[in-house]
């Protein structure tokens, strides 16, 4: 057998041979680490998990409003359980790329740098869409009670737009950040905030002046205006 | 209440105790020396109306307390009207008029600004602070908008402290019907079902108390909460009911006052005052909890009727206002009220005529004590989406006693008072499910 190996038309099996005993180890260690890497992402999302569920972390969601956000986003879980999962699914990914890094190949020394490098700009996008959710939620209610106690008609169209503009904003804000259709984003946003400009400057100041002028009365204004007020004392 | 800061955005640093008087008033304290009687006005460019309540308590102090030693406080709140200086200026010399021939000791003055946030519960805090330094057995506050004021209001708060042995004097009034809707349709029967005390005006404005009650009240840390608005009085008498002071009512005939502020934002006073008597429910919670029923409170004075300035209220206002909120609000109250209860709101507002039941508005304010309590969303959101349903109970409460004299608007009072008291079971159970941590 050794003799069938030495001949010289064996070299590149046996080079193979060497090469592959050469990586095995480090097969190995990639197994390894994805073995002990699984097992520790797995008692992670247990922790984060048990964790959130002691402080509450469910009833903080559905009071913030993520939990509404979250079902009306086909969530069936709950927000511990998601946040449990991500953290899992997280730290599997970092433990994928430890381990393919372990291979030592220079290709995918490449791909993990391009990996960890991009991976802040997703999490900071995600935490800017979520946080642009957050804001438009509030102030849809603040401006919806407002305007409601205040007697606007349209309290129901005021707290809407002012939701939808900042829900455009976040999002135009977290793709810019992810690099994504930057040109596009600009565009769109000067476009639309043009067009509404222009649009509400040809209604006042040209032919829909007058239309303009009864929609604003009818809507907007309060029905207080003209009103005499009550002499009525609450306290 | 007139003239005060509603929900002022401004928030100064409350001073600590020590820093309550400037360097001029602690002057005016030391040269007053000690006191037997304290009479506090607060105010805020009052000067249309405190000269007559200054006058009224000068010649109530002179005439029923000829031989007691007495002050008069101005807490002023920064006014540009020139409040202070009439206040300075106003004397009541008419001994003769009185018929007050010995008169042993002058009427002192103390005129100084407060320190703290913008508001009437700041103006009591320093009140409190001179009581304290002038060692006050009895004390008085009377609001500085006053027109109906007599020198008997002096006495009729004043003597249930220093000669009856109670510490804390809350007014009766002869009010309009229309006049004081929230605390007829909130505070009265929410206090009276929680703490079993028929305190008929608790935020009345204008109180007698003693100086041990003085001193508790200093030893508070409330300064920064809207206690130093609005919320002052509900926390005065909630506070007296809960920790066990000798409380009583004293008769004081009509409570007419200045025009209101016309910058008065209801919805930022009904959230004061309301979100004060929910905190307060937090606080007193172990006391509350147990108490079942009510009784009656004793009260000082001599009864009678008076003829009162007619009211114009715009009712349909009002319900338009409610029917829109419960259109735009529905989804908000979801969160707030209980299916039942949010189900009888919308059949409400489809109803003419406009009624609102007594017990569904109980069941609101209970819903909202309950959404406060569990912090399903943020305060100011939830008491500010109050304000529509405020209104359409109070108009429907207009409508229905259009024709009703004021003993019969009483008996409508009572029995709403009964429908708080009848539903405080199910409330209770429902914040001691939120105790154990179950959540809804």
């Amino acid at each position: 057998m050794s003799e069938f190996l030495n001949h010289p038309a064996m070299e590149p099996v046996r080079q193979l041979i060497a090469r592959a005993l050469d990586f095995l180890p480090n097969v190995l260690l990639m197994i390894a680490i994805l073995l002990v890497g699984g097992a520790f992402a797995w008692l992670v999302r247990g922790a984060v998990r048990w964790t959130l569920r002691v402080a509450s972390f469910d009833r903080f969601c559905q009071r913030s409003g993520i939990g509404e956000m979250l079902s009306k986003g086909g969530v069936r879980q709950t927000p511990s359980q998601l946040a449990a999962r991500i953290v899992f699914y997280l730290i599997g990914l970092v433990v994928f790329f430890v381990a393919l890094s372990a291979l030592n190949l220079v290709a995918i020394a490449e791909l993990i740098s391009n990996f960890f490098g991009y991976l802040p700009h997703l999490v900071i996008a995600l935490v800017i869409v979520m946080v642009s959710y957050l804001v438009a939620r509030f102030l849809h209610r603040s401006v919806l009670i407002a305007a409601v106690n205040a007697n606007v008609r349209q309290a129901g169209l005021a707290a809407r737009a002012v939701q939808a503009a900042i829900l455009i904003v976040g999002f135009a804000v977290a793709l810019e950040h992810l690099a994504i259709g930057r040109g596009v984003v600009l565009a769109a946003f000067s476009i639309a905030f043009g067009g509404i400009v222009l649009a509400l400057a040809l209604a006042f100041g040209l032919a829909g002046k007058d239309i303009a002028r009864d929609l604003l009365e009818r809507n907007v204004r309060s029905r207080d205006d003209g009103e005499p007020p009550d002499d009525i004392n609450h306290i | 209440m007139q003239g005060f800061a509603l929900g002022s955005k401004i928030h100064r640093v409350p001073p600590k105790d020590s820093d309550l008087l400037d360097k001029e008033a602690a002057k005016q304290v030391e040269h007053v020396g000690a006191v037997d009687i304290l009479v506090g006005i607060p105010s805020f460019n009052s000067a249309r109306t405190i000269s007559h309540v200054v006058q009224a308590v000068s010649a109530g102090l002179m005439k029923h307390f000829p031989e007691s030693r007495s002050v008069i406080v101005n807490s002023d709140g920064g006014s540009t009207d020139g409040t202070r200086e009439v206040v300075a200026s106003t004397e009541y010399t008419n001994m003769e008029r009185l018929m007050v021939r010995h008169r042993l000791h002058p009427v002192h003055k103390i005129i100084t600004p407060y320190h703290g946030i913008p508001g009437k519960g700041s103006a009591f805090r320093t009140i409190f602070k001179i009581a304290q330094l002038l060692g006050a057995k009895a004390c008085a506050v009377v609001d500085s908008d006053l027109r109906s004021i007599t020198p008997e209001w002096v006495e009729l708060l004043v003597k249930p402290i220093l000669n009856e042995g109670y510490d804390y004097t809350t007014p009766l009034y002869r009010r309009h019907k229309y006049d004081g809707t929230i605390t007829n349709s909130i505070v009265y029967p929410v206090t009276r079902a929680l703490y079993g005390k028929r305190v008929r005006q608790p935020i009345g404005g204008d109180f007698g108390f003693s100086q041990a009650l003085a001193e508790r009240y200093l030893s508070k840390d409330v300064w920064e909460t809207n206690v130093a608005r609005y919320g002052i009085d509900i926390w005065m008498t909630t506070t007296a009911l809960a920790e066990g002071f000798k409380v009583c009512q004293t008769y004081l005939g009509a409570k007419i006052h200045d025009a209101k502020d016309p910058g008065a934002d209801l919805a930022g006073m009904l959230m004061q005052v309301v979100s004060s008597v929910f905190d307060l429910m937090e606080t007193y919670y172990s006391v509350w909890a147990t108490v079942k029923g009510s009784e009656p409170v004793p009260y000082f004075g001599f009864e009678y009727s008076v003829g009162l300035e007619p009211i114009v209220v715009n009712t349909q206002r009002m319900v338009d206002n409610f029917r829109q909120a419960v259109r735009d609000l529905s989804p908000i109250w979801g969160d707030v009220l209980e299916d039942d209860t949010l189900t009888s709101v919308r059949d409400i507002a489809g109803t003419d005529p406009h009624r609102f039941p007594d017990e569904i508005w109980a069941s609101v304010v209970y819903d909202f004590a309950i959404a406060y309590h569990r912090r399903v969303m943020t305060p100011d959101h939830l008491l500010r989406s109050l304000t529509p349903l405020y209104l359409g109970r109070t108009a429907a409460f207009v409508l229905d006693t259009a024709e009703a004299g004021s003993d019969e608007v009483e008996e409508r009072i009572e029995a709403l008072a009964c429908a708080y008291e009848a539903g405080k079971e199910r409330f209770v159970e429902r914040w001691q499910v939120n105790e154990k941590g179950q959540g809804r």
